[in-house]
């Protein structure tokens, strides 16, 4: 898999022009602010996922670009042209549906030859385009059944065969793989991200599902009642999440109250007078107070007195459970609050519940959220 | 189930199945008569007591010297079927619209048009017939073919509406949507995706705008004016002087058209879905 060097992501498209912008773009549907004043580039030839839970958004953002809906305020940019107010069809972008919206009178063939009949190419050139997307989709053979005649998988890479027949500068998702089970689901997951490094074009795929987006995408907006709370590329905004909202919607965190001790040192306490270390410039300057956080799965266990470096905190085991390649603990470190730990099984050791502990866990992995 | 039915009381089954041949008896007597007495050998103006077997009005029809040898039925007919054709183009094609209008977008005075549009099928016939007649004289409007198309277009649209309103409710608007995203323009849209979508409620609208323009009587009595004759007020004038029994020929040819045709849509319905 090709990696994308981190300081890429965030300054991609400053240079080149954007495939994508969106300045400042409000949506408003009655007094319900559906999208809020949301401002982002989407470089070339990336694969860049909207995150976020059901009803933030994502739908409208991507119906923006699409041209579906008219923004409230602000201006849509494709490859630099202000294309706001253009009609769908004057838009070099293309779109998978999230109900796939395949046109049910029509065959297989019919449907992927749609974009290029009204663009008037001629019948030659159609046929041997269709042929050989279908064959990219592994659809050969099909050409003559109806959408109703196929799986729900055939019939979601028939939609993203039409669509991109077009040879789009810029791919729209909406959650192409919500209606498939779990399996198939990530058998396509594999087969999107190939087909986008075969064709090379930009993606923008809308999920709700935070592991799909990690998987798939370069770059993801993690997106929150109508704005976006958080961008970057998969490791950074897990590994640094900054908004409390990001870090529980990316997996499990354990958040904790501290006081600012020596911000620009990057040391806290705990409640209790324990000191943390967190990377220097995470912690917002000026403030007495904060919230730092941290994955379970960064967390190490040792019984008390062990010599260790890093970050601690002493507790007592209240559950263990062993769930085969890792064992979830539960450790109570003051009263009222727990830590999740999960520890590999690598070793025979396991503690048990009453057992004393102490949590370590490298200062890099504190994360500061808002 | 079979085991089950196969010791049900046998009186139970038989019942049933008498009430089911009496109902359709009854249902069909009229239509099997009409049938019927096409072949009869008739003696006098009245065709209403069965005398013998024969096929002089069914040549007549087709090889009469005046088309059945009655005065004025072909052109009735004829009259009737370019007012059915016209008419029910006409309510199909402004319907179709409408109902899209309707079901699409949310405007002012959406719910009071939806209202409009149900009144003609709630208003009495006597009662529409007669006012547009007062109506089309005060305009002006010249009486005959002209304003029998009017009244025929205007009472048509509404169920036009109904129908075509039924198909659109459960149309997928991502469909439009996908056809726009893939190059088509509004006319394109309508053309290929959204009207192949509708068709069989469109063509259901005009089958059934057809048919009932076909056989209207009353509203076509008030505003025909002296000289259009269609083929229910020609069927009128002809019973108050004794019915001859090519009418009979003639409607049994009428009901075998409109039961073919509607086989046929069903087969065509069939075959689509
Ligand atoms: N046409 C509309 N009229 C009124 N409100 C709308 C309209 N379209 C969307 N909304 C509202 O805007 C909000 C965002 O909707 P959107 O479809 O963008 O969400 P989403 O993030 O795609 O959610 P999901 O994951 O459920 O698809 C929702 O609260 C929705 O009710
Ligand atoms: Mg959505």
């Amino acid at each position: 898999m090709r990696s994308v060097p981190e300081e890429l992501v965030t300054t991609a498209g400053i240079e080149a022009v954007p495939a994508v912008r969106l300045d400042h773009v409000t949506k408003k549907f009655g007094d319900f602010t559906a999208v809020d004043d949301i401002s982002l580039e989407v470089g070339e030839n990336r694969f860049f996922a909207l995150l976020g839970p059901s009803g933030c958004g994502k739908t409208t953002t991507l119906r923006i670009i699409g041209g579906f809906e008219e923004p409230t305020a602000g201006v849509v940019y494709l490859h630099g042209d202000d294309v706001t107010g253009l009609k769908p069809y004057r838009r070099p972008v293309n779109t998978v549906f999230q109900s796939y919206a395949l046109f049910p009178h029509l065959t297989v063939w019919e449907n992927v030859a749609f974009g290029l009949r009204r663009r008037r190419f001629d019948d030659a050139e159609i046929r041997r385009r269709v042929a050989e997307m279908l064959e990219l989709v592994q659809l050969t053979g099909r050409e003559n059944q109806k959408p109703g005649q196929l799986s729900g998988g055939q019939q979601q890479r028939v939609a993203l065969a039409r669509a991109l027949i077009n040879h789009p500068r810029v791919l729209l998702l909406d959650e192409p793989l919500g209606a498939l089970d779990l399996k198939l689901r990530k058998e396509m997951q594999i087969e999107l991200k190939r087909i986008q490094q075969e064709v090379g074009i930009t993606f923008i795929h809308v999920t709700h599902d935070q592991e799909e987006a990690m998987t798939m995408a370069d770059t993801i907006a993690v997106m929150n009642h109508g704005r976006i709370e958080r961008l970057g590329s998969p490791t950074e905004i897990y590994e640094d999440p900054k908004t409390e909202f990001t870090a529980s919607f990316l997996g499990a965190s354990n958040l904790m109250e501290v006081q600012v001790v020596d911000g620009s040192a990057g040391r806290v306490a705990l409640p209790g007078g324990d000191e943390l270390r967190v990377p220097a410039g995470r912690l917002p300057a000026g403030e007495r107070k904060a919230k730092v956080g941290v994955r379970p799965e960064k967390i190490r266990l040792v019984e008390p007195g062990s010599a260790v470096q890093g970050n601690t905190v002493t507790g007592r085991v209240v559950d263990a459970s062993f769930i085969g390649v890792s064992t979830h603990y539960l450790v109570k470190t003051a009263p009222g609050q727990e830590m999740a730990v999960t520890v590999q099984n690598l070793e025979d050791h396991r503690f048990r519940p009453g057992d004393d502990v102490v949590c370590v866990w490298n200062p890099e992995h504190t994360f500061v959220v808002r | 189930m079979t085991t089950l039915t196969g010791r049900r009381p046998r009186w139970g089954r038989i019942g049933l199945i008498v009430y089911m041949v009496a109902a359709f008896v009854y249902l069909f007597t009229p239509v099997v008569l009409v049938i019927v007495f096409g072949f009869n050998d008739n003696r006098g103006r009245f065709n209403f007591t069965w005398v013998g077997f024969t096929w002089d009005h069914w040549r007549n029809v087709f090889f009469g010297e005046t088309f059945g040898g009655v005065p004025g039925v072909f052109d009735a007919l004829v009259s009737s079927l370019r007012l059915a054709f016209l008419s029910s183009l006409g309510a199909t094609a402004l319907g179709t619209f409408i109902a899209l209008a309707l079901v699409r977008y949310r405007f002012k005075g959406r719910s009071a048009a939806n209202v409009a549009l149900f009144l003609p099928m709630a208003t009495p016939e006597v009662v529409m017939g007669s006012s547009l007649l007062a109506l089309f004289i005060a305009l002006r409007f010249p009486l005959g073919f002209p304003s029998l198309l009017v009244a025929h277009i205007l009472f048509n649209i509404s169920y036009v509406v109904v129908t075509v309103k039924a198909r659109l409710q459960g149309f997928d608007r991502h469909l439009e949507e996908a056809a726009m995203d893939l190059y088509a323009n509004e006319w394109e849209t309508f053309r290929r995706v959204t009207l192949p979508m509708i068709m069989p409620g469109v063509f259901a609208a005009f089958l059934l705008g057809f048919a009932l323009s076909f056989d209207d009587f009353i509203i076509s009595n008030f505003v025909a004016g002296p000289t259009e004759v269609t083929f229910p007020l020609w069927i009128w004038g002809a019973a108050q002087r004794g019915i001859p029994p090519e009418v009979n020929v003639l409607g049994t040819l009428v009901f075998l058209t409109t039961v073919s045709l509607m086989l046929a849509n069903i087969l065509w319905q069939r075959r689509r879905a």
